[in-house]
């Protein structure tokens, strides 16, 4: 529907903007007229009100002729067709109610010689409704703009929005809090380990700001991260926290999202070994699949308290980087969890992807290659 | 001035140890034990009776709330936590404070004033009633029912639990052919389970619906529920009507 239409204020003001143009028709049709009286002002009236709803078609013939993908021959077709038909169709209109009037008013009421004036009407007819389509023209473009507009300022809202809902999800406050009152400690009965563990956290928080912002990083930074973050838990959890890894041959130059595996650590200490009296055992496995073609294989185990509560917040680590599989992988990757009460374990599996082999570079124009 | 004698209960190591350390030349106070679980700590309230307990929240087993819920809201608390959510719940149960690692040694002795005064002038637990107005931030439904038998503490998750029987002031919770007394109002007990599964099915009784086999008659207007290992409880008849609710 031409929107207009769907509000009543707007439609008033809008016709209340065709009053000049019925006391111009009323001049013009003076004319062609012998008398005028108060039944030729009602006449010009009716006919600026069939011209107001008329001329909103143009929003229709727009739109079966948009400027954008057409050619200006269909521009033209269209719009001097639609002009016609509608220029015939008020004329046609205004006959009806010059009958209609005299019927109610008595003959020769409005003392209008149509076909004195037809040549007149049918000009302004047809003018008025190509300035209509011009206007709607104008109207539409407008708005696409505007359209246009919003929409990029939303997907710029929502592109920075997932951004930080992608930081807070990779740092845990808490984390954070926990670690600086190891630190304040350590303080007092061993400086240089508080030191240490300022520079661990240092390095641990710079590494997820440099990754976090690339598509990919190798399994090798990512276990290098990890390494980080859980000698940081170490401290905090002294020798209730071990931890065996087992990292395949080929496995660490696999290309994967970065901090894909960082939020499963953090919830396996968190949810699952920080909940045990004496601690417990956290397995890193990580290798590539032997069957064709083959996947990259991820495993995270840790002990775990049998009895724990079950609603503990796991889900939104999981679903997190469930979402960010679906979005990097589509189908083709996967996460499963198994819950065997006394040890819980995630497993992935991710399509293979490699850094494009190094182009041939100059050795001195190679960059200086960093040690992690 | 007597001293002041404090159990400092954390999961970690370094924390008790700055804790400790924080209080190590302040005259009038006395650490008389440190925990590293909920477990100890109940134990260590029954052995030591300290005067203020800091009690850190996130710990295995047992959470600091755990703790106080066995040990009684009288014993002054002052929570000792990483996370600012559970404030409102910490003066719910009447804690003293509430600090925020990390925190400064003069925060920490604030604290202590705090408690000093509270122990002197003895206040009183509040009122139930006080307390229920300060609103209930406790997890819902209850997922573990605690019971301290003297030192002991019984952790029953409420899968485990058969059916809960009033006697008196308490109630007797039937878990696995035990029974298991606690000094609660059953009333108060059963707002806390999950009212799917729990059912009031007499003044006395409320019943897990996992454990209900049948429902005979005994005459036109008596009914008995009979449980999956046999045993029979007395049905009213309005619990008649919950139950009949529920199994819609």
């Amino acid at each position: 529907m031409h929107p207009l239409l769907s509000n009543p204020r707007r439609l008033a003001l809008y016709l209340l903007a065709w009053v000049p143009f019925g006391i111009f028709v009323q001049v013009i049709l003076r004319g062609s007229s012998p008398s005028d009286g108060a039944m030729l002002a009602i006449f010009a009236g009716v006919l600026a009100l069939f011209a107001a709803f008329i001329a909103l078609s143009a929003f229709y013939s727009n739109r079966l002729a948009p400027l954008a993908g057409s050619t200006p021959w269909r521009v033209v077709a269209v719009q001097a067709g639609a002009a016609g038909i509608s220029t015939l169709l008020w004329i046609g209109m205004g006959s009806l109610a010059i009958r209609a009037i005299e019927s109610v008013a008595g003959r020769d009421a409005v003392t209008v010689d149509l076909g004195r004036a037809l040549p007149l009407l049918a000009g302004i007819g047809l003018v008025g409704f190509l300035v209509s389509a011009a206007i709607h023209y104008l109207a539409s473009g407008f708005e696409e703009r505007r359209a246009v507009e919003r929409r990029a300022l939303e997907l710029q809202v929502t592109a920075r929005d997932a951004e930080l809902k992608m930081l807070r999800a990779q740092i845990d406050p808490h984390f954070l809090f926990n670690s600086l009152h190891s630190i304040s400690a350590l303080t007092i009965s061993d400086p240089p380990a508080a030191r240490k563990m300022c520079v661990g956290l240092g390095d641990f928080l710079r590494a997820t700001l440099q990754v976090g912002n690339r598509p990919f990083i190798t399994v090798g930074e990512e276990l290098a991260l990890i390494d980080r973050y859980l000698g940081i838990e170490q401290v905090r959890l002294g020798n209730r926290l071990q931890v065996s890894r087992s990292v395949g041959d080929d496995a660490s130059s696999v290309l994967v999202p970065p901090l894909l595996l960082h939020p499963l650590v953090e919830n396996a200490i968190t949810h699952g070994i920080a909940h045990l009296l004496e601690g417990g055992r956290l397995s890193i496995l990580v290798k590539e699949t032997q069957r064709t073609p083959a996947y990259l294989f991820l495993q995270i185990v840790n002990d775990a308290d049998p009895d724990r509560p079950k609603r503990t917040g796991t889900g939104v680590g999981l679903q997190n980087v469930r979402r960010r599989l679906s979005t990097v992988y589509g189908d083709t990757a996967s996460l499963t969890t198994s819950d065997h009460g006394e040890s819980f374990q995630v497993e992935l599996l991710v399509p293979i992807r490699r850094e494009s082999m190094p182009q041939a570079v100059e050795p001195e124009m190679m960059a200086p290659e960093v040690h992690a | 001035m007597t001293p002041l004698r404090i159990a400092i209960v954390d999961d970690e190591d370094l924390a008790r140890r700055l804790v400790r350390e924080y209080l190590e030349d302040v005259p009038d106070v006395e650490v008389v034990a440190e925990c590293a679980n909920g477990f100890d700590a109940v134990r260590a309230v029954s052995e030591h009776k300290p005067d203020l307990l800091l009690l850190d929240v996130q710990m295995p087993k047992l959470t600091g709330f755990e703790v106080v819920e066995l040990v009684g809201r009288d014993q002054p608390v002052v929570f000792v936590t990483a996370y600012d959510q559970y404030a409102l719940r910490a003066f719910e149960v009447h804690a003293v404070d509430y600090l925020l690692k990390p925190f400064e040694r003069d925060r920490l002795m604030e604290a202590l004033d705090r408690a000093r005064q509270r122990i002197e002038r003895r206040e009183p637990e509040p009122a139930r009633a006080a307390v229920a107005a300060a609103g209930d931030a406790r997890p819902r439904p209850l997922e573990r029912v605690l019971i301290r038998d003297g030192a002991k503490v019984h952790v029953i998750p409420v899968s485990r639990i058969d059916f809960i029987q009033a006697q008196d002031d308490y109630v007797a919770i039937n878990t696995e052919g035990k029974e298991l007394l606690k000094e609660q109002p059953l009333s108060e007990l059963e707002a806390l389970l999950d009212s799917r599964r729990f059912v009031r099915i007499h003044r006395s009784y409320v019943l897990n619906l996992d454990r209900l086999a049948r429902v005979e008659a005994v005459s036109k207007d008596s009914r008995v529920a009979v449980l999956k290992d046999g045993r029979e409880l007395p049905i009213s008849r309005g619990g008649y009507a919950r139950l009949q609710e529920l199994l819609k």
